[in-house]
């Protein structure tokens, strides 16, 4: 064939479709099976062979069906809710209750997280530790902050667009304006 | 059969026949044709294959 042999595109296909190879050549079998290829014509070959082919490539498209069903259903499963994190203190390891975090503060590849009344670095993303965190009623309220809203003492206004999230520990925290957002829409 | 089926064959005669097999044996989805290896490649060919 112009352009690539049948062999070539199998061996360059970076989707994976179900591939049926149709030669006059049987030199390339073991090749095309090697390569992926669910089955084999040789030319000619009749209408009972194609249809048994067919029928293969069916169930093999059945098969394929079911397995992304399951996957996603395992995906979609609820994860077990976390109920501490254990962080690095000095040359010790130690868990932190979720309850007892006030707010964790993000910086590239590191969050510090504050608790009362101590500050733990930690080497994991902030947008890591959000997915964790939002069962526990944390609220990315800004692309570097994260807060326990049971630690919120009041938000106020900051300016047309944005508002100021007091933390009870006397922390202020400025919230972009999707955090605002999110922060007003809290339901009452 | 259900699905896209591309069939990439450089004969005009052996895409013409084996698309008019695939119909009688009644395959109802998207029946493309392709005269050379360069289609199958693209990206876009990809859709309803995979």
């Amino acid at each position: 064939m112009p352009g690539a042999t049948g062999l070539e595109v199998l061996e360059q296909l970076d989707y994976e479709p179900k591939v049926i190879l149709t030669t006059a050549h049987d030199q390339y079998a073991v090749s095309a099976f090697e390569l992926g290829a669910l089955d084999y014509l040789l030319k000619p070959f009749g209408r009972d062979r194609l249809e048994r082919v067919l029928q293969r490539a069916q169930a093999a498209l059945e098969a394929r069906s079911a397995s992304l069903l399951s996957r996603a259903k395992e995906a979609l499963q609820p994860t077990r809710a976390l109920s501490r994190v254990f962080v690095r203190d000095g040359n010790r390891i130690v868990p932190i209750a979720l309850a007892s975090i006030e707010r964790v503060q993000g910086a590239d590849d590191y969050a510090t997280i504050f608790t009362s009344p101590k500050q733990y670095l930690v080497g994991i993303r902030l947008s890591d530790l959000e997915t964790s965190l939002a069962p526990a009623n944390f609220l990315r309220i800004h692309r570097s902050h994260l807060i326990n809203l049971e630690y919120v003492a009041s938000i106020e206004p900051y300016d047309a667009t944005r508002v100021e999230v007091v933390m009870k520990s006397g922390a202020r925290i400025v919230a972009s304006r999707t955090g605002s957002k999110l922060l007003r829409d809290l339901p009452l | 059969m259900k699905g896209t089926i591309l069939i990439a064959d450089d004969e005009p005669l052996a895409r013409r026949t084996l698309r008019e097999h695939l119909r009688d044996l009644g395959c109802g989805g998207e029946i493309h044709e392709a005269p050379d290896g360069k289609l199958p490649l693209r990206s876009q060919t990809r859709s309803g294959l995979n």
